[in-house]
């Protein structure tokens, strides 16, 4: 009902008359009911619906002028009525785990969730280690023992039902509540058999390597082609050195003992092997580079392993856009990146932290959006896991966010773009074609008109080292809040300049 | 105003109470179907551009007695280039410049329920602002209630 009669407020044309009948019967069943006397309960139910009907009554049969739809005219949610009641509801939980064989873990398979986290007054975010929001799919929680535990989403089945591809693949550790447990966290990994150390200069070399072996498309020149092929015989060739070196040591231990020997074994040899993999494939890098070598490379401008920490992430560079930002900027001209934040959102993205947030992070983060929220339609809207940026000129209008240096953000070496819009899966393991995607800085400096996007992963912090040069308000009044926000939040300076100078 | 345009605004309407509805699917070069969506009623033309919302991101909400709603911030507006556009019998067809071939049509009988659904957030969910900021068909994200 308050569907039709606001579209028909709306289009202008006139409120229809099998409308306005159908009104006038639900409005007769109304008066029935409140004629029969009913209850108490049923009385304050009554009121509640009666109150929204005279609310659609006033629009229907209007007396004297109404507020334009646009300026009050539009009928309110009908609210559904809820009272409190004592009901017997049936929860099906989860069996106990089944006991796990010796040497294992106990694994309790439950529906999928992701952290209750909700951001605080002043913009921070904080999670309390119990609460939780459900999400689609199933997921492995592992009690690591002493209040730390582990939460696994598999990849395992690819309809609908299964983990949200967002969240595929996604490993959460929990530590008991309090500051300090960091090292312990880490260590608790070798619980799950996987590599348990902070990582190491080489570890940070090699996913810096591969980052930029993607990002360059170096993957497709024969010499990276190789050196990766070698790097994956490496592991297996120092697992065998080690086993011939240790296997003395297996006589006598239990199958479990045998098995968690093996593991370990396996965790060493990717340890020990690392370097060796990483000059190798530094090398191969290097050449296909035009760099005599894999130490000429490490020492060139530009060449910079250690990740960034940005917005609660680790960002990666490019070195190629690194060694000369003046010359990655350069074929831009007057163009920029821009992102245009919808209708009058743009306080509220300030308040929730600053990070322009992809859709999963923001539910990490606890920037409210809808409890229950699916990502079944993940696949169409092309990936919950990236913000989307365009390149276009500076921005007359807002909101709006800009960066007139695109190198700031394309120095990073996991975005990806194309000349349009592109539409379908962005994960490449989906099968789905990902042609005319680039990452190349060139192809993208060329985009023309509003149609194209690049996608950066995660989001993009607008209060750190990538903040934009200009955040276009929408209206006087909207920048005033902007700026409200961020003084409250003690932000003085963005990406070097004075706030006042950023926000427009 | 052009033929395809006209015909778009007149599907995109959906008549008397929203009963139809129009339809974007979209296919690789190859053939393979990568998205189909139906389209919010809104739609605008600028600088060679035709920007339409799809309708994506619907779910059941656990709290607040609603049976459906939508992700403001996944059912972004979108872009198609129109260098191409064409009207092709029943569907207006373009390529696209990530190697795509994107046609509209009436919404069939799946994309028109969820276009429904989508009608009855729009109409009694949202307020009026949050209405007409969908239905300048601009900004790449969305922030606030039903983000």
């Amino acid at each position: 009902m308050a569907k039709s009669v606001n579209h028909h407020l709306k289009a202008g044309d006139g409120v229809p008359d099998h409308t306005k009948a159908a009104f006038a019967a639900v409005s007769a069943k109304l008066d029935g009911l409140e004629a029969d006397g009913p209850g108490e309960a049923d009385k304050a139910m009554l009121a509640h619906y009666q109150a929204s009907a005279q609310a659609i009554a006033a629009r229907i049969t209007p007396a004297g002028p109404q507020p334009t739809y646009d300026q009050g005219g539009k009928v309110p949610l009908v609210k559904p009525y809820e009272a409190k009641a004592t009901v017997t509801v049936t929860e099906y939980v989860p069996g106990p785990a089944p006991e796990a064989p010796e040497g294992l873990l106990a694994a309790k398979l439950r529906t999928a969730t992701r952290i209750g986290a909700a951001v605080g007054p002043d913009g921070a975010t904080s999670w309390d280690g119990k609460a939780r929001s459900a999400a689609n799919g199933k997921e492995y929680a592992i009690d690591l023992g002493d209040g730390y535990s582990a939460v696994y989403r598999p990849y395992a089945g690819a309809d609908a039902k299964s983990a949200d591809y967002s969240q595929r693949g996604s490993l959460e550790l929990v530590a008991p509540q309090g500051a300090g447990h960091g090292p312990e966290l880490v260590h608790r990994l070798g619980q799950l058999n996987l590599v348990n150390r902070p990582m190491t200069a080489a570890e940070g070399e090699w996913a810096y390597l591969r980052r930029n072996v993607e990002a360059q498309g170096l993957e497709t020149k024969a010499g990276v082609k190789q050196a990766l092929a070698e790097a994956d015989g490496l592991e297996d060739a120092t697992t065998e050195l080690l086993v011939a070196e240790r296997a003395h040591e297996a006589i006598g231990m239990s199958q479990p003992e045998l098995v968690r020997f093996a593991k370990q074994l396996r965790l060493e040899a990717e340890a020990k092997a690392l370097p060796a993999k990483v000059g190798l494939v530094r090398d191969a890098v290097a050449k296909a580079c035009g760099f005599a070598d894999g130490t000429a490379l490490a020492a060139s401008a530009g060449y910079d392993p250690t990740p960034r920490a940005s917005g609660g992430w680790l960002v990666w560079g490019r070195f190629d856009v690194d060694a000369d930002r003046a010359a990655a900027r350069a074929p831009f001209g007057a163009k920029g990146l821009t992102h245009r934040v919808t209708g009058g959102n743009m306080v509220e993205l300030f308040r929730n932290g600053g990070v322009l947030a992809s859709t999963e992070r923001r539910r990490v983060m606890g920037i409210p959006g809808g409890k229950g929220m699916s990502e079944a339609a993940d696949m169409k809207s092309g990936g919950a896991k990236s913000v989307f940026l365009r390149v276009g000129g500076s921005p007359s209008q807002g909101p709006t966010l800009y960066w007139d240096d695109s190198s700031t953000l394309l120095r990073r070496s996991d975005w990806y773009a194309y000349g349009t819009d592109h539409f379908g899966s962005l994960d490449p393991t989906s099968g789905h074609s990902t042609s005319g995607q680039t990452r190349s800085v060139a192809k993208v400096a060329a985009f023309n008109g509003g149609s194209n996007e690049v996608m950066f992963k995660h989001g993009i912090d607008l209060l750190g080292d990538e903040a934009p040069s200009l955040i276009r308000c929408s209206s006087a009044a909207q920048r005033k809040e902007v700026l409200a926000v961020l003084a409250a939040k003690g932000v003085t300076h963005i990406g070097g300049k004075a706030v006042g100078e950023v926000v427009k | 105003m052009t033929e395809w345009e006209r015909t778009l605004a007149r599907w995109l309407a959906g008549g008397e109470e929203l009963e139809s509805g129009a339809e974007l699917e979209v296919r690789d070069l190859d053939g393979a179907l990568a998205f189909l969506a139906p389209l919010a009623r809104h739609y605008r033309v600028a600088d060679g551009v035709l920007w339409v919302r799809p309708v994506v991101g619907g779910y059941e909400p656990l709290e607040g007695g609603l049976p459906y709603a939508f992700s403001l911030n996944e059912a972004r507006a979108r872009a198609l280039p129109l260098d191409t556009v064409r009207l092709e019998g029943d569907e207006i067809v373009m390529a696209t410049g990530a190697d795509q071939v994107a046609r509209i049509r009436p919404a069939g009988p799946e994309t028109l329920q969820e276009l429904q659904r989508w009608d009855t957030f729009v109409l009694t969910v949202l307020d009026a602002e949050e209405e007409a900021a969908l239905d300048r068909v601009e900004g790449d994200s969305w922030w606030g209630r039903w983000s």
